[in-house]
C-alpha cells in the first residue's frame, strides 16, 4: 500500500498559545482508485469540518472539501500529481506533496 | 569441612556472584522496533519474557492469553480494539548466554497500523512457573506506538487486571527525562508499590539479542533498579539514556493463586528514550 505523508508547513505561533498545537495530515493509497487522507493536531484535538484542499502541482484546484467527523476524507484518486492542503483553524495549514509518495 | 564452615563459604560465594552480576528482574518484554513513527506500516512484535540488562536467562513463554491492540486518533476519537492474537507465532529466542526460551512474534499487517494516531498493545500472557520461587508469574504489559504524531488513548486505561497509567507519552521522551505513571489494580492505585525498572541492554534481533551489552552496572542495584510507588501509586523515573526502558510493578494484581501456588500478577510498561540532538 502506498502511503503518503504530511510535509508539513507550520507558522510557529510561539507567542499565541490557542495556537500551540500542529496541524498533522496523512494520506493513504486505496489501491481501489481512491485516497483517503487524515488530519488532526499534535495535541489531539479534531479536525472535524475543517478544510481540505486537493491542487494540482501548478497550484490549480482539484477540489475542495471538509473533513468528517473522524477526521477523515476520501476523493477519486487523481490522474496527475498532486498535493493536499489541510487548512486548520486559525491558519494553520498541513501538506503533503505526491514527490513523497512512499515506493 | 563443617555445616558452619559450608555456610560461610556459600555466603561468600553469594556475595561474590552478587557483586559480578547485576541483579536483573523478569520482564515481559513487547517489543515493536519503533514506536514514534511518522508513518504507518506493516511492523513486528516481539514477545520475550527475559531479563532485558543481562541479556537472560530467557524464560519460556506458553501462548499468550490474549493480544490486542486498542487505537485511538485525537483525544475525541473513536477507540477501535483488535484482536491480534491469531498473529502471534512461537519461536526460540536466544538470549545473550546463548541460552534459549520460547517466545513469540506477530507480524501486524500494515492495514492495522495505518492510520494517524496511538496504538496500545496489549500482551495478556499465560502464568509462567518460575520453579526457583515456586510461584507463577504474570505480567500484564503494555506497549504504545503512535504514528504521525496525533495523540489519542495514550493515558487511558483498559481494564486490565492490573496496569500502569502512564502520565507522559510512553513514546515521546528526549534523554535526561522523566517518565511518570500510576500503579493501578482492579482500576485503583496501589501505595507503595514495589516498582523494577530495567534498561534493554541489547538491541532484540528477529531470533535473539545482537550486539554486545551498551551498559555496565558497577552495582547490583543499578542494573534492575528498584524503586516505590508513593501513597497514591504514583512514581516518577529518570531516563538517563537512550533506548527502551521497563518498568514493572510487582505483585499488585488482585488475582494471588493459581494452580494451587502463589501468583505474581505484574504490570509492565515500556518506555522508549530519545537522544536530544
Amino acid at each position: 500500500m502506498r502511503v503518503f505523508f504530511a510535509a508539513l508547513c507550520l507558522p510557529i505561533l510561539w507567542a499565541a498559545p490557542a495556537a500551540a498545537h500542529s496541524p498533522l495530515v496523512a494520506c493513504f493509497d486505496n489501491e481501489d482508485g481512491t485516497i483517503t487522507c487524515e488530519a488532526g493536531y499534535s495535541d489531539g484535538a479534531s479536525s472535524a469540518g475543517q478544510v481540505i484542499r486537493v491542487l494540482q502541482t501548478n497550484k490549480r484546484l482539484i477540489l475542495e472539501n471538509v473533513f468528517d467527523k473522524k477526521g477523515t476524507y476520501t476523493f477519486k484518486k487523481p490522474v496527475t500529481a498532486f498535493f493536499v492542503e489541510f487548512i486548520g483553524d486559525t491558519a494553520h495549514l498541513a501538506t503533503f506533496d505526491s514527490v513523497d509518495l512512499e515506493k | 569441612m563443617s555445616r558452619v564452615g559450608l555456610a560461610v563459604i556459600g555466603v561468600v560465594a553469594s556475595a561474590l556472584l552478587g557483586g559480578a552480576v547485576p541483579a536483573s528482574a523478569h520482564f515481559q518484554m513487547l517489543y515493536p522496533g519503533e514506536s514514534a513513527r511518522m508513518r504507518g506500516g506493516a511492523l513486528d512484535l516481539l514477545m520475550v519474557f527475559t531479563h532485558p540488562f543481562n541479556g537472560g536467562p530467557t524464560m519460556k513463554m506458553e501462548k499468550p492469553n490474549a493480544l490486542y491492540v486498542i487505537t485511538q486518533r485525537g483525544s475525541d476519537g473513536e477507540k477501535e480494539k483488535i484482536d491480534l492474537l491469531s498473529l502471534a507465532e512461537p519461536f526460540e529466542f536466544v538470549g545473550g548466554e546463548k541460552d534459549t526460551g520460547t517466545a513469540y512474534r506477530a507480524a501486524v499487517p500494515a492495514t492495522r497500523v495505518r492510520s494517524l494516531g496511538d496504538y496500545v498493545f496489549v500482551l495478556e500472557p499465560a502464568p509462567y512457573l518460575e520453579e526457583s520461587e515456586d510461584k507463577y508469574i504474570q505480567q500484564f504489559t503494555k506497549t504504545i506506538v503512535n504514528v504521525g504524531g496525533v495523540p489519542g488513548n495514550w493515558d487511558q486505561t483498559f481494564d486490565l487486571p492490573t496496569e500502569i497509567r502512564p502520565l507522559n507519552k510512553p513514546y515521546a521522551n528526549w534523554t535526561g527525562g522523566v517518565f511518570r505513571g500510576v500503579v493501578l489494580s482492579a482500576g485503583k492505585p496501589v501505595p507503595f508499590a514495589e516498582i523494577e525498572v530495567e534498561f534493554v541492554n541489547r538491541t532484540p534481533g528477529k531470533q535473539g539479542w545482537t550486539g554486545k551489552p551498551q551498559v555496565k552496572a558497577p552495582h547490583p542495584s543499578l542494573g534492575g533498579q528498584s524503586i516505590r510507588a508513593d501513597a497514591n501509586g504514583g512514581f516518577a523515573v529518570g531516563l538517563p539514556r537512550a533506548g527502551w526502558w521497563g518498568i514493572g510493578a510487582l505483585n499488585v494484581g488482585p488475582v494471588k493463586e493459581h494452580k494451587g501456588k502463589k501468583l505474581s500478577q505484574d504490570a509492565v510498561i515500556w518506555v522508549q528514550v530519545t537522544t536530544v540532538k
